[in-house]
């Protein structure tokens, strides 16, 4: 029961919150301690409950739903989607906090959409059912298409029917292809999936997890959805949700269609460079301090795309490191774009600067997570990145290259973004009165920057803790336990 | 492939020799009052110039790195990100109320009209029948 019961605790805390007459204060508190609970929760599992040297599937709950069509409420936990669904219980943590720190118009509603957000991701990481994992992958939408539209800032509109239609027209392809690979299998039993090597199937999760990612050219509602949505919940969008597309390609994709895999490697590891060059061109020149890190999230993404495609231990292992390395760093960034717009009315950089003088907390927290994020070594993201760059130099080197040409200008961008907003003249928008990170900011990104610092001194804590060790191999064995 | 003991300790030496030498020339310079400074600049502005600028690295870095990232970012949003994927839901979206439109004014609301359609129609297919046999 305990998968189930982690994708209840945010469900039914989401039901709470909607059902019971609560006094208005009394929401925005209780969604915190639910989501904490969730934390908690997942900690409790990880520490005492899970045997990272049995592979296969753990905490497995089951339960028949169409018996003739071989359709069953299944979820459980593989080690990799272990730490997958611990980034999300504390990215919603941060995140639900930090949205009762700053205050939402119509608390019930706002911490109500937040919470099923969190449990319907949880779900996508531990549904062991096509159909069931379809559910959950749209069940997302829902909560972020009123979050967006409604609580979202002067183009909410416009962001949220660009986010919307882009995640639906991926979405039906995904659930043709769920259909027709269930059918075809006889069971949609995620764990007894045979391979296919249906060319179309494969491009119908593919596409739709493309445009989840996103995956250049699909990223076409990014910008505007990060841009306009609230803080906190771009802080979802892309530090957990978009984990959501790669977990699926690395959950459903590589194993169940190896030889598409492979026909298909040379073009989306061309897609993926090119979207890891151009985000970081367009993250480098970005005006905004949202711009910056939206795009750079794109370019990410395409990094833990290339790695996933590289399909071998290296690759394997330094995508999942650098999922969670980057739902950490947006988070954390987006958070603190939050911040520095509460005091600056904006985030244009051309309006902004100087935020540094008086404001040493701000500055230690955005440098410390600017400089983890560019990859310096010794950091996480540098380990992620460079087991990478190892995995896809296996492929050919010139994939290498155009990724150590990437990293160079994440260099470039997140020293430009830190200068810009921290250094130089005292922008205009600037308030001289306006404070330093407050002690609940402080907790929140120190939080997220802690757990930076935790991987970088031991990124082996998850690489050694996922796949079974080995990863090309249990991935190609479809996830099989011994 | 590791270097030799040998090359090491040469390595090293070297280094720590050069450092101490650039220290030394450093005090004789400028660590006691002495007007060896003006002297260097007017005998060799060019080396006090290069060095000034630290052999022009920064400046080497702006050309090759940092002006055509720029220009390729900004490039890149102007021409390819604005309009072609920031606005393209927009176009798509326009070219569907444009085509609504036009077929809204077709429903003319007349019998006469959707019989004549509907012969069309069979018309059509029939010819298609036709040819594929």
């Amino acid at each position: 029961m305990h998968t189930t019961i982690l994708i209840l605790i945010p469900l039914l805390g989401a039901l709470l919150v909607w059902i019971v007459p609560w006094p208005r204060d009394w929401v925005a508190p209780f969604a915190v301690l639910t989501s904490f609970a969730a934390l908690a929760f997942w900690i409790g599992l990880t520490a005492s409950n899970f045997d990272f040297d049995r592979g296969g599937l753990h905490h497995e709950d089951e339960l028949t739903w169409v018996a003739d069509l071989g359709i069953a409420y299944k979820v459980g936990l593989y080690d990799f989607s272990l730490w997958l669904v611990g980034l999300t219980v504390l990215v919603s943590a941060a995140a639900i906090a930090y949205a009762f720190w700053a205050g939402r118009e119509r608390p019930r509603a706002y911490f109500g959409l937040l919470l099923f957000l969190e449990g319907a991701t949880v779900g996508v990481f531990a549904a062991q059912d096509l159909i069931l994992f379809y559910v959950f992958f749209e069940a997302m939408l829902i909560p972020l298409y009123v979050l967006i539209g409604v609580w979202g800032g002067p183009n909410r509109m416009a962001a949220t029917v660009k986010l919307i239609v882009y995640t639906l027209a991926g979405s039906l392809l995904m659930l043709v292809s769920i259909i027709v690979l269930g059918l075809s299998q006889g069971t949609f039993d995620m764990t007894e999936l045979g391979r296919s090597g249906s060319t179309w199937i494969f491009l119908g999760f593919a596409v739709a997890f493309a445009v989840k990612a996103p995956l250049w050219p699909f990223h076409g509602w990014l910008p505007d959805a990060y841009r306009e949505a609230p803080p906190e919940v771009t802080a979802l969008l892309s530090g957990v949700i978009s984990k959501t597309a790669a977990y699926g390609l690395l959950r459903i994709a590589l194993p169940t269609f190896p030889e598409n895999v492979a026909d298909w490697r040379v073009p989306v590891l061309v897609l993926a460079s090119i979207g890891l060059v151009y985000g970081s061109l367009l993250a480098f020149r970005a005006p905004d301090v949202r711009g910056v890190v939206a795009y750079s999230s794109h370019a990410q993404m395409c990094l833990i795309v290339i790695g996933l495609f590289a399909f071998n231990d290296s690759g394997l292992n330094g995508a999942l490191l650098q999922m969670v390395n980057h739902g950490l760093i947006s988070a954390a960034l987006f958070l603190l774009a939050g911040t520095i717009e509460r005091r600056a009315a904006t985030g244009e950089l051309a309006l902004l600067g100087g935020m540094a003088r008086g404001r040493p907390i701000l500055a230690t927290m955005l440098i410390g997570v600017g400089v983890i994020a560019l990859a310096v070594p010794f950091s996480t993201s540098f380990a992620a990145e460079f087991l990478i760059l190892n995995g896809v130099f296996e492929r050919g080197w010139g994939w290498a290259v155009v990724g150590v040409v990437a990293i160079v200008l994440a260099a470039m961008y997140m020293l430009r973004l830190i200068s810009a907003v921290l250094h130089q003249d005292v922008g205009s928008a600037v308030p001289r009165a306006a404070l330093d990170l407050r002690p609940v900011e402080t907790t929140l990104v120190g939080a997220l920057l802690v757990g930076l610092v935790a991987l970088s001194l031991w990124p082996a804590g998850i690489t050694d803790r996922a796949f079974g060790g080995q990863p090309a191999r249990t991935v190609e064995a479809q996830f099989d336990g011994p | 492939e590791e270097a030799s003991g040998t090359t090491f300790w040469v390595s090293l030496v070297a280094t720590l020799a050069l450092s101490i030498a650039g220290i030394a020339l450093a005090w004789l310079l400028y660590g006691r009052r002495s007007d060896a400074p003006r002297r260097v600049r007017s005998r060799a502005p060019w080396a006090v110039r290069a060095l000034e600028h630290k052999l022009y690295w920064d400046e080497a870095y702006d050309t090759a790195f940092y002006r055509p990232s720029s220009r390729l970012g900004l490039a890149g949003r102007r021409f390819v990100e604005d309009p072609l994927f920031l606005r393209s839901l927009g176009v798509l979206g326009g070219g569907v109320r444009g085509a609504s439109a036009r077929v809204a004014a077709a429903q003319t609301g007349l019998v006469r009209s959707y019989v004549l359609a509907l012969a069309a129609g069979v018309a059509v297919m029939a010819v298609v029948f036709v040819l594929a046999r």
